[in-house]
């Protein structure tokens, strides 16, 4: 599969030899290895790989500097509770939380060096390129200290359990327009629709944007439990009391007969 | 081998979840307790949410109750009268407890008073069995056969009005306290996800004044039933039974009551009880623990409940 991609990439790149000289200076093309990732049962993680090249003209051939590349991947968003402990009687429980608004469930940033040499912070947080550039809306008023302190938590519990990453070596450029990345996906990610956005810089400046969507989805018996529990939870509810009757069944007739 | 637990939402070791079912399924069938009691914090130490943890203790104890259940029932120890209406009593206390539930869930407090509940109640259950043997063996050691505990007189739960004679058990009592003892089993099912025969053993024998033959059998008759109707209201309100982890737990814990319930019979167990003693007060002690000491990270996530 990731082979078929390189194929492509290079092809894409022996096209853009051949014809050159088209109106654009510079675009990019990327493809990933696997179009969707199926969630099963003994799913605990994967990795996708994606290759891409930067297509020029022939008046962009030569410049010195060369290019950068950064690679975001985002999560379908959803709003998440952020609880913070306090004590209370000698023991730690929740005291107060906040609702943030459309969190990406995934969020990985992945670029060929620090963010920091690519581009400007400005430009960066333009585009919400980079964890700093993570600023989630609460749903009440708040103070901006307080919002700060629960958005802060928020990315750091992301980062802990894998799913908010950072990687300035996370991009490779196998020559000076052929590049690759691997994203690596944890056993706790969303199901939905993923987007994966390539911004190609050179000396700070944007050059070109580039948008591919994938999907994650549950598939197999991990699949049918998990559905029957969100859509038919008492029919759900009832088969989990019916195992439960077989498993003490079973046993007791199993032991009685030895 | 890893397997990923679609309503926990974690991956864990399989070997893991059936040995964790079956030592506990070992502990309980060698003592004739359900051992629910156990299985929802050691379900929390491993990483599930407490609320995952409870609501699937419950669909666990469906299992290790229903073999016992039906042993009784074939030797016809089953009061099912008494068995009815204690049950009446923990549909009703099973609805207010899976909505106490959701509403702590709601709030961000669930965690802690499960957590709280366990300490109190691994801390009464474990001191007071280990009491209990600790003096058999401090008697057995002078050479003295421990002497049987005598019922104390609850006259007033006699004096209450709506009585009813189950003839089975040979009683004649008040619907009002067999209503009572079964809706707090059914509320302690829903919040904590135990079948509660360590409370409704002695209440039975020392408050109805049930015969020893029945108590037991007619216990685990309310049980499977409460334990059942609780599992279906959490997965029906909260959404909590996780059943890929319960079948796990229930594979070991099946398979290792029928062993434990075989070595019990050949155990001297009163060495085995005070162990078993300090393992729940151990938990509890740990469930302490936790609750006290400042967490390394006092944030956390969740999604958002509706």
């Amino acid at each position: 599969m990731t082979r078929r991609a390189l194929a492509l990439a290079m092809f894409v790149a022996a096209l853009d030899c051949l014809f050159p000289g088209r109106a654009q200076a510079e675009s990019l093309i990327a493809a990933l290895g696997q179009e969707s990732v199926a969630i099963e049962s003994n799913f605990t993680g994967t990795s996708l790989t994606l290759f891409g090249a930067v297509i020029r003209d022939g008046r962009t051939v030569g410049r010195p500097q060369s290019y950068d590349l950064v690679v975001v991947v985002r999560g379908p968003r959803e709003d998440i509770v952020v609880q913070r402990k306090g004590q209370f009687g000698g023991i730690w429980l929740n005291r107060d939380s906040l609702t943030l608004n459309d969190v990406p469930s995934y969020y990985a940033v992945q670029s060929n060096r620090a963010l920091s040499l690519i581009s400007s912070e400005g430009q960066l947080q333009q585009r919400g390129i980079g964890l700093t550039a993570l600023s989630f809306e609460p749903q009440r008023q708040v103070q901006e200290a307080e919002r700060l302190a629960f958005n802060t938590a928020l990315i750091r519990l992301r980062l802990a359990n894998g799913l908010f990453s950072e990687s300035p070596s996370g991009v490779n450029f196998l020559n000076e327009t052929i590049f690759s990345s691997r994203i690596d996906l944890p056993a706790n990610i969303r199901v939905g629709d993923y987007q994966i956005a390539l911004y190609l810089f050179r000396d700070s400046a944007l050059l070109a944007e580039h948008e591919l969507p994938f999907r994650v989805y549950k598939t197999g018996f991990e699949a049918r439990v998990s559905n029957l529990a969100t859509q038919r939870p008492l029919v759900y509810g009832i088969l989990a009391v019916l195992a439960g009757v077989f498993a003490g069944w079973a046993a007791g007739l199993v032991f009685r007969q030895t | 081998m890893q397997i990923y637990l679609p309503i926990a939402e974690i991956a864990v070791n399989i070997m893991l979840l059936l040995s964790m079912g079956g030592a506990v399924g070992f502990l309980a069938g060698m003592f004739g307790v359900g051992g629910g009691f156990l299985i929802t914090p050691l379900l929390i130490f491993t990483g599930v949410s407490p609320a995952v943890a409870v609501a699937t203790g419950a669909n666990q104890v469906v299992a290790s109750s229903v073999s016992g259940a039906l042993v009784h029932f074939r030797r016809g120890a089953v009061d099912i009268p008494l068995g009815m209406v204690l049950l009446a009593g923990g549909v009703v206390g099973s609805v207010a407890g899976v909505f106490v539930f959701r509403q702590l869930r709601m709030a961000g407090y669930l965690d802690a008073v499960v957590s709280l509940s366990y300490v109190l109640f691994l801390g009464i259950v474990g001191g007071l069995m280990l009491v209990e043997s600790v003096r058999t063996l401090v008697l057995r050691s002078r050479g003295r056969a421990p002497a049987l505990r005598k019922p104390g007189q609850h006259g007033w739960i006699h004096g209450l009005p709506f009585k009813l004679r189950f003839k089975r058990s040979k009683i004649y009592v008040s619907v009002f306290p067999v209503l009572m003892l079964g809706g707090s089993i059914g509320f302690l099912a829903a919040i904590m996800g135990v079948g509660g025969g360590f409370i409704m053993v002695p209440a039975m024998i020392y408050l109805l004044r049930v015969p020893t033959n029945v108590v037991i059998g007619t216990s685990l008759f309310q049980i499977v039933f409460v334990a059942a109707f609780t599992t279906v209201l959490h997965a029906w309100a909260n959404g909590t039974v996780d059943a890929v982890l319960a079948v796990f737990l229930m594979v070991g814990a099946v398979i290792g009551a029928q062993l434990g319930a075989q070595a019990g019979q050949k155990l001297k167990a009163d060495e085995l009880r005070a162990l078993l003693a300090m393992l729940v007060l151990a938990v509890g002690l740990r469930l302490a623990y936790d609750l006290v000491t400042r967490p390394d990270e006092i944030f956390s996530l969740s999604p958002v409940l509706i």
